[in-house]
């Protein structure tokens, strides 16, 4: 039997998701730019950050620019296989619904 | 409410909505690498087309400096933007980029040719001309092509 697709609960969460999105339609982006997208605080930010990095789905770079830290964000393979697949079932849940 | 596989849950729909945020976030930051960033990425590009031309003794240092400034320019508008871009994702306009390869690539060996045979003086600017206009006809598509992208994925 074959197990029925499932919606990944670490990226399901709207803020993550929206996270995963912009993540995987670039190559890195900024801190700043992820939470101006997503639009919450700095601090909600990083608690979604920290699920997904936990998950091994996103990879933070600390870069030095002109004495300021910058935060950098990528979507690793796994996360961008993992949110692939989520998509997908999310397409499949929507077609199903119209 | 949890979705269960089966119907569409109003957090389902959350998410789908959340999706779009996210890939037009995306898109307003490739957005702002603007007609600047197109302007000085071309006249870069053209450069390296017509300084093939040269001896070697100056070719060399003049492509140095040259593919420095335009690492340097990659960074900053990096830095501007806070999205860092290749080129080569998504699918379609990974194409825009290659091709985009195709067509500079054989301008740098064809004046670097003329060089070495001693051709006319007016092949490598006509050719730099050429590199200029591919190169900023390709970084606009390129855009456009990925935001055509973006949205057909909504």
């Amino acid at each position: 039997m074959i197990a029925p697709p499932m919606l990944d609960p670490v990226i399901h969460a709207a803020g993550r998701l929206q996270i995963c999105a912009l993540l995987a339609s670039v190559d890195e982006a900024e801190f700043a730019v992820l939470r101006d997208g997503v639009g919450v605080s700095d601090s909600v930010m990083s608690k979604h950050l920290k699920q997904l990095e936990d998950a091994g789905y996103v990879k933070v770079r600390k870069a030095t620019t002109m004495g300021r830290q910058r935060t950098w964000l990528s979507i690793t393979p796994a996360g961008r296989k993992a949110f692939d697949a989520h998509v997908k079932e999310l397409t499949r849940l929507a077609n199903l619904t119209l | 409410m949890e979705s269960d596989g089966l119907v569409m849950t109003n957090s389902d729909r959350d998410a789908l909505d959340a999706l779009r945020a996210g890939r037009m976030a995306a898109v307003a930051g490739v957005n702002r690498y603007g007609w600047s960033y197109d302007l000085i990425y071309a006249v870069l590009v053209g450069s390296l087309i017509v300084v093939q031309v040269l001896p070697l003794v100056m070719r060399m240092p003049l492509m140095g400096g040259l593919l420095v400034l335009l690492a340097a320019v990659f960074v900053k508008w990096t830095r501007i933007t806070g999205v860092r871009i290749t080129g080569f994702s998504p699918r379609r306009a990974r194409w825009v980029a290659v091709g985009l390869g195709a067509v500079i690539t054989p301008l740098v060996l064809f004046v670097l040719w003329i060089g070495y045979k001693g051709g006319p003086a007016w092949v490598a600017p006509v050719a730099g001309l050429v590199g200029f206009a591919v190169a900023l006809t390709g970084s606009r598509l390129w855009r456009r092509v990925y935001r055509a992208e973006m949205e057909a994925l909504l």
